[in-house]
C-alpha cells in the first residue's frame, strides 16, 4: 500500500457507504465468531470473579491483605491506577486531538479508542477507592457542605487528582456517547428484530439524520474534543504532581507533569494498536483498519517512547547535575538495587524495544506490532513501580528502609481490573458499533476501481 | 401543501438539488443524511450554532464558580495557617478549578445540543416514509413542502432523484 502517512494516498480499502455499514453493523447485530468471543469473555469472566473476590478482602479486611505496608505506602494500588489513567489518556488523544488536527485516519480508531479510554478510567477510579483505609469515607475528598465544617485540602494533589478524575470519567462518557448517537440510529434501522430496534432506538435518542442536527453535532463534538484535549493534559500532569509536589526523593522533580503526560500517551497508543490488531484480524475487516493505520500507531508508539527516553535521560541528569545526596541515593538505587530489575526493565521495553519501529516493515506487520506494543505496556508498568516502590522503600532515614513484596491479594486485584477491562470491552465489542461507521463512510471512494472485488467479495452485486 | 420526500445516492447530487430548490425559492428544505455533508448547510442557509457560547457560560460558571468556593473555604470558613503557605493560595486553587471548568463547559454544550436538538424524540413523521432507514446508512434526502399543482412535482422530478414519496403526517 503506501510507504507513509501521506495525505494523498486512500485512508480505508475499497469500500462504499453500504460497505461500511454492513462491515460494522454486522459484527454489533449478527454476532460473527460467537465462539471465539465466548471463550474471551468466559476467561475474562473468570478474572472479574477474581476481582470480585478481591474486592470483597479490601473492603472486608482493609488494606493489611495487601503487601504495602509503611514505609512503602504506597504500592500496586498507585502503581495500577497511574498505570489504567496512562492508558485511557491515549485515547481521548487519539479520538479529540487527531480530529481537531483532521487527521482522517483517526475515524478507523476513535470509537474502540474511546471505549478503551472509558473503560481504562473506570478500572483506574477504582483504586483510590479501595485502597483508603476508611472507604466508605472517599467523599470527603470532595467539597459538599458537611456536620464537621470541614473542606477537603485544596492545595493539596489528592485533592487535585479527585475533581480531575471525576471530571474526566464524565467528559469520557460524555464525548464517547455523543460521538456514537448517529450510529445507535444506523443499528436502529438495521437491527433485525422489534426488541433491539426499541433498545438501540432509545439510546440514539430519535436521531434522524437532520442537517440541522449534524451541524450542532459537529460543533459540539469538535468543542468536547477541544475541552477533552486540554483535560487529558491537565488529568495526566496532575497526576504526575501527585508525586512532583512531594518531597520524595526521586520524585520531587518539575519533570514529572510533562513525563507522566508522554509516558501516558505512550501506554496508551500501545494498548490502542493491541485492540486495533486484534479487533482487525477477528473480524476481517483489514478493509478499514489498514496497514497505514498501523503504521501511523507504530510511529506515535515509537514518537511518544523517544519523548519517554528523554525523560530518562533527563532524570539522570538532573539528579547528577544537582547534587543532591539522597536524589543520587535514589538513582543508585535503581540501577543496582533489589528492585533493578524494573529499572533495567524499563530500558529494555521502553527504550530498546521500540527502536525496531524504526523500520516501516515492523511497523506494518501486525505481529510485530502487536507484541511490541505489549511489551510496552508492560515495561510502563515497571517504570511505576520503579518510580514508587524503590522511592518509598529506602528514602531519607536509613532506619525507614524496608523491603516489599506484593501480596496474593494485590496482584489478584490488579489481575481483577483487567478482567473489569476486558469484560465490559469484550460487552462492547458484541453489541455496539466497534467503529465510526458515519465518519467513515465519507473517506470512502465510490468510484474506485477495485470496488468491484469488494462487491464480489460480499456476494453482491456491484 | 404537499408534503415530499426525495432520495438521492450521492452527496453531490443532494448538494446541486438543494441549490435548486432554493433557487426556485423554496425556503424550508430539510435535509436528511447519513454522514454531514460539506457544503449543504451553507446551501440550505444553516448558520452557526449558539453551542460555542453555552460552552464558554458553563465553562465561566463552572471554573469562577469553583475558584470563588475555594476562596471562600480558605480565606473566609476555615482559615488555617498550613505550612506557612498564603491563605489564598491562588496557584494552587486554579488547578481543581481547570477540570470545573472543563466539566461545565461540556456539560453546557451538551444540553445545548439535546435541548436545541428536540432530543429525545423517537416519533416524527418522517420515519414513516417507506425507505427512510436508509438515511442513516446510505441515501440521501431532501424533504420539500410544496403547493398542490404539477408544476411542484415536475421540478421535484427534474432534480434527477432516485425516488419521491409523500411524508405521511
Amino acid at each position: 500500500m503506501t510507504d507513509t502517512v501521506r495525505g494523498d494516498a486512500p485512508v480505508i480499502g475499497p469500500t462504499d457507504y453500504a460497505g461500511v455499514t454492513a462491515s460494522i453493523s454486522r459484527i454489533a447485530l449478527e454476532h460473527p465468531g460467537t465462539q471465539r468471543w465466548l471463550i474471551c469473555f468466559a476467561g475474562a469472566l473468570a478474572l472479574l470473579g477474581l476481582f470480585c473476590a478481591a474486592l470483597i478482602m479490601i473492603l472486608a479486611h482493609g488494606p493489611g491483605v495487601w503487601g504495602n505496608n509503611i514505609p512503602v505506602g504506597w504500592a500496586f494500588d498507585i502503581i495500577n491506577y497511574v498505570w489504567w489513567i496512562g492508558i485511557g489518556n491515549a485515547g481521548t488523544l487519539i479520538s479529540a486531538a487527531l480530529l481537531l488536527f483532521r487527521q482522517r485516519w483517526r475515524n478507523a480508531l476513535n470509537r474502540f479508542a474511546e471505549t478503551m479510554t472509558l473503560l481504562a478510567a473506570a478500572c483506574a477510579a477504582i483504586y483510590p477507592i479501595i485502597h483508603l483505609g476508611r472507604p466508605w469515607y472517599f467523599y470527603w475528598n470532595l467539597p459538599y457542605p458537611n456536620t464537621m465544617l470541614l473542606w477537603p485540602q485544596f492545595r493539596s494533589p489528592l485533592v487535585w487528582d479527585a475533581m480531575a478524575l471525576v471530571v474526566y470519567l464524565t467528559l469520557s462518557l460524555l464525548f464517547w456517547y455523543v460521538g456514537m448517537i448517529p450510529d445507535l440510529a444506523t443499528l436502529r434501522d438495521t437491527a433485525p428484530t422489534l426488541a433491539r430496534r426499541r433498545i438501540y432506538g432509545v439510546f440514539a435518542l430519535g436521531w434522524r439524520g437532520d442537517a440541522v442536527h449534524w451541524k450542532r453535532w459537529e460543533q459540539a463534538y469538535h468543542l468536547l474534543a477541544g475541552l477533552a484535549v486540554a483535560l487529558v493534559v491537565s488529568v495526566h500532569s496532575g497526576v504526575g504532581m501527585l508525586f512532583s509536589v512531594g518531597l520524595e526523593p526521586g520524585w520531587h522533580t518539575t519533570l514529572m507533569a510533562p513525563f507522566f503526560v508522554f509516558g501516558a500517551m505512550f501506554s496508551g497508543f500501545a494498548v490502542v494498536a493491541m485492540i486495533a490488531i486484534t479487533l482487525r484480524h477477528a473480524f476481517a475487516i483489514k478493509d478499514l483498519v489498514t496497514e497505514r493505520h498501523l503504521n501511523a500507531l507504530g510511529l506515535l508508539v515509537l514518537g511518544t517512547g523517544l519523548a519517554t527516553s528523554y525523560g530518562y535521560v533527563t532524570e539522570i541528569f538532573t539528579t547528577w547535575y544537582g547534587g543532591d545526596t539522597f536524589d543520587r541515593s535514589v538513582t543508585l538505587d535503581r540501577l543496582i538495587g533489589p528492585y533493578a530489575w524494573s529499572y533495567w526493565g524499563v530500558v529494555l521495553c521502553n527504550v530498546l524495544a521500540i527502536q525496531l519501529l524504526w523500520s516501516p516493515r515492523i511497523r506494518r506487520s501486525p505481529a510485530a506490532l502487536f507484541a511490541i506494543s505489549f511489551v510496552v505496556a508492560v515495561g510502563m508498568w515497571f517504570e511505576r513501580f520503579m518510580l514508587i516502590v524503590i522511592t518509598l522503600h529506602h528514602d531519607f532515614l536509613p532506619s525507614s528502609a524496608h523491603f516489599y513484596a506484593p501480596s496474593f491479594w494485590e496482584i489478584s486485584t490488579f489481575l481483577g481490573t483487567i478482567g473489569v477491562f476486558l469484560t465490559f470491552m469484550l460487552l462492547f465489542v458484541r453489541y455496539l458499533p466497534i467503529m465510526s461507521m458515519f465518519e467513515l463512510r465519507p473517506l470512502t471512494m465510490p468510484d474506485r476501481a477495485d470496488l468491484g472485488q469488494a462487491h464480489a467479495a460480499r456476494g453482491e452485486a456491484p | 401543501m404537499k408534503d415530499f420526500m426525495v432520495e438521492f445516492r450521492t452527496p453531490d447530487e443532494i448538494i446541486a438539488a438543494a441549490q435548486r430548490l432554493k433557487e426556485a425559492g423554496y425556503d424550508e428544505v430539510e435535509a436528511y443524511t447519513p454522514f454531514p455533508v460539506e457544503g449543504l448547510d451553507t446551501v440550505l442557509g444553516i448558520g452557526n450554532t449558539p453551542l460555542g457560547w453555552s460552552g464558554l457560560i458553563g465553562g465561566i460558571v463552572g471554573g469562577v464558580g469553583f475558584f470563588a468556593m475555594e476562596v471562600y473555604a480558605t480565606v473566609f470558613s476555615y482559615r488555617e495557617n498550613f505550612g506557612g503557605r498564603p491563605p489564598l493560595s491562588w496557584p494552587f486553587y486554579l488547578l481543581p478549578a481547570f477540570p470545573v471548568l472543563i466539566i461545565g463547559a461540556a456539560l453546557a454544550i451538551l444540553a445545548g445540543f439535546v435541548i436545541l436538538n428536540g432530543f429525545p424524540r423517537l416519533h416524527h413523521p418522517v420515519f414513516g416514509v417507506e425507505g427512510f432507514e436508509r438515511a442513516t446508512q446510505d441515501r440521501f434526502f431532501l424533504r420539500v413542502q410544496t403547493k398542490e399543482g404539477a408544476e411542484a412535482e415536475t421540478l421535484l422530478r427534474e432534480l434527477n432523484p432516485l425516488a419521491i414519496r409523500g411524508v405521511p403526517s
